[in-house]
């Protein structure tokens, strides 16, 4: 049995932050929003797709699994998967 | 024994102290540094070179940072005393802590009679991006840092999880920044020594969300270094009794590497677990402590950690530094030296210089700094996202 099939609460947003500096391997890539997702029994740190600063995070947010990561390493959004344009 | 009972073996005792001033010297050598300091150490301690029987070490960038690893032999030629055994400790930001912990149990158990431990690093000649590319590997590479998380968001997640189960401390948070450049304009080894004001704190740029510049500790570079010594070289030493200061207390504690590892957020384990045993083996509780040098790498730390070593009820560290409980002339002051905040965080150096500080305060040698009581003291170092922490309680001399 898969940790999906257990899960009785869609996954969320345990904690965030925008990271704002980035390390200088990824400096291109900020601002970019890192979060801890509680997903079902396990936590999970990853990357958050669709935030923007008119789009702000909040800990408790729902959040959606990507079927596949995104360029910058997201795993999870906070628009449903059918709203996530390419 | 001590008070509670427990066979701890030998009493231990700090003979000396001694440090370089904590800012940016990037011409200054690792080896120039420590020479400063562990020099400065044993003529405080009254002890020659020749006597000193083990060296340990604690450092955390050298090879990334400063292409020098094997910091031991290194300490150890530069005070021409290169058959004593060393060791290097790496804890991340808790490899000061560390090494003295293990330094303390080595004189305990009778390994060793006199022990320099001392701590350096050298970090403001490489640009911040880089810096702050080396600290992240102090947390788990592919499950953290691969996401571009960074230290200052690592506590900025922690700070976030704790306005949502509290309340927000953002403002306590600004305070315990302004108090620390407070107390480090009084501080001659402090690296950053400019008053600033709640309004500077809130209104620098961003660094991680909630935190900004001035939430952040230092880029730094320095040394320090102490002497333990056993009772029987202390009986013999030439410090003078009301300098003499003894380790009655110490612990270390750990907690997953990771934060999505922890049990939560708002409480760090490893400091529960640590100051916990310090507290045991010193016979005393946080009531009896009169200040402390706490782990302050970002303003949301202290507040957590007066909640984790017993000062405050969980949820109400900001409430103390709201009402003034953790300023110089407090009910309990915390980081009287300035902190990681203003006086300097160099990474290896921080546990060696958080002693450094409390003994200071202790002897009364602290100047204008120095706090009202301070007959009993505490060290609280941190390491990594609170994966790792060492706390040490040193008593003053007899009154």
């Amino acid at each position: 049995m898969t940790l999906t099939s257990q899960r009785t609460t869609p996954p969320f947003i345990y904690t965030f932050t925008v990271i704002r500096v980035a390390p200088s391997a990824l400096s291109g890539d900020g601002p970019y929003a890192v979060a801890v997702i509680a997903d079902g029994d396990t936590h999970v740190c990853s990357r958050v797709a669709g935030w923007s600063e008119q789009t702000p995070l909040h800990v408790g947010d729902e959040v959606y699994p990507l079927s596949t990561p995104d360029p910058h390493g997201a795993v999870y959004s906070i628009t449903p998967p059918q709203e996530v344009s390419s | 024994m001590n008070p509670t009972g427990t066979n701890l073996g030998r009493r231990v005792f700090v003979a000396g102290i001694g440090e370089t001033p904590m800012g940016k010297y990037p011409q200054r050598s690792i080896q120039d540094m420590v020479t400063h300091a562990a020099g400065a150490a044993l003529r405080d301690a009254g002890i020659d070179s020749p006597a000193v029987q083990a060296i340990y070490m604690a450092n955390f960038g050298g090879q990334p940072l400063a292409s020098q690893g094997h910091i031991g032999p290194l300490v150890s030629e530069a005070l021409g005393i290169p058959s004593v055994p060393t060791v290097r400790f790496e804890a991340a930001c808790a490899s000061g802590g560390v090494a003295l912990y293990h330094a303390i149990s080595a004189i305990r158990s009778g390994v060793h009679d006199v022990i320099l431990v001392g701590g350096v690093e050298k970090m403001t000649h490489q640009p911040t991006g880089a810096v702050t590319e080396v600290l992240a590997t102090a947390m788990d590479a592919e499950a953290e840092a691969s996401t571009g998380l960074t230290f200052p968001g690592a506590f900025a997640m922690i700070a976030q999880r704790y306005f949502y189960e509290y309340r927000s401390v953002r403002q306590e948070m600004a305070q315990l920044a302004v108090q620390a450049h407070d107390n480090a304009l009084l501080n001659p080894d402090a690296q950053l020594r400019k008053p600033i004001d709640i309004a500077t704190v809130l209104e620098a740029p961003p660094i991680a969300d909630p935190l900004g510049l001035y939430d952040c500790s230092l880029i730094t570079d320095g040394a320090a270094f102490v002497v333990l010594v056993s009772e029987s070289i202390m009986e013999h030493a030439s410090t003078s009794p009301h300098r003499r200061t003894e380790i009655i207390g110490a612990g270390q504690g750990g907690d997953a590497l990771t934060l999505m590892g922890k049990p939560h957020l708002t409480s760090f384990s490893a400091t529960k677990h640590a100051v916990r045993q310090a507290y045991h083996q010193a016979g005393i509780g946080p009531k009896d402590l009169d200040f402390a040098e706490v782990h302050d790498c970002f303003t949301i730390t202290p507040i957590i950690t007066l909640e984790d070593i017993g000062i405050c009820e969980p949820g109400t560290g900001g409430d103390a530094v709201a009402a003034g409980h953790t300023a110089r002339d407090g009910r309990f002051p915390i980081n009287p030296s300035g902190g990681l905040k203003a006086k300097g965080h160099a990474i290896g150096a921080t546990g060696l210089s958080q002693l450094f500080e409390v003994i200071t305060q202790l002897r009364g040698d602290a100047g204008q700094r120095q706090v009202p009581k301070a007959d009993l003291g505490l060290t609280h170092n941190l390491g990594g996202t609170a994966a790792t922490c060492v706390s040490i309680i040193v008593k003053g001399h007899e009154q």
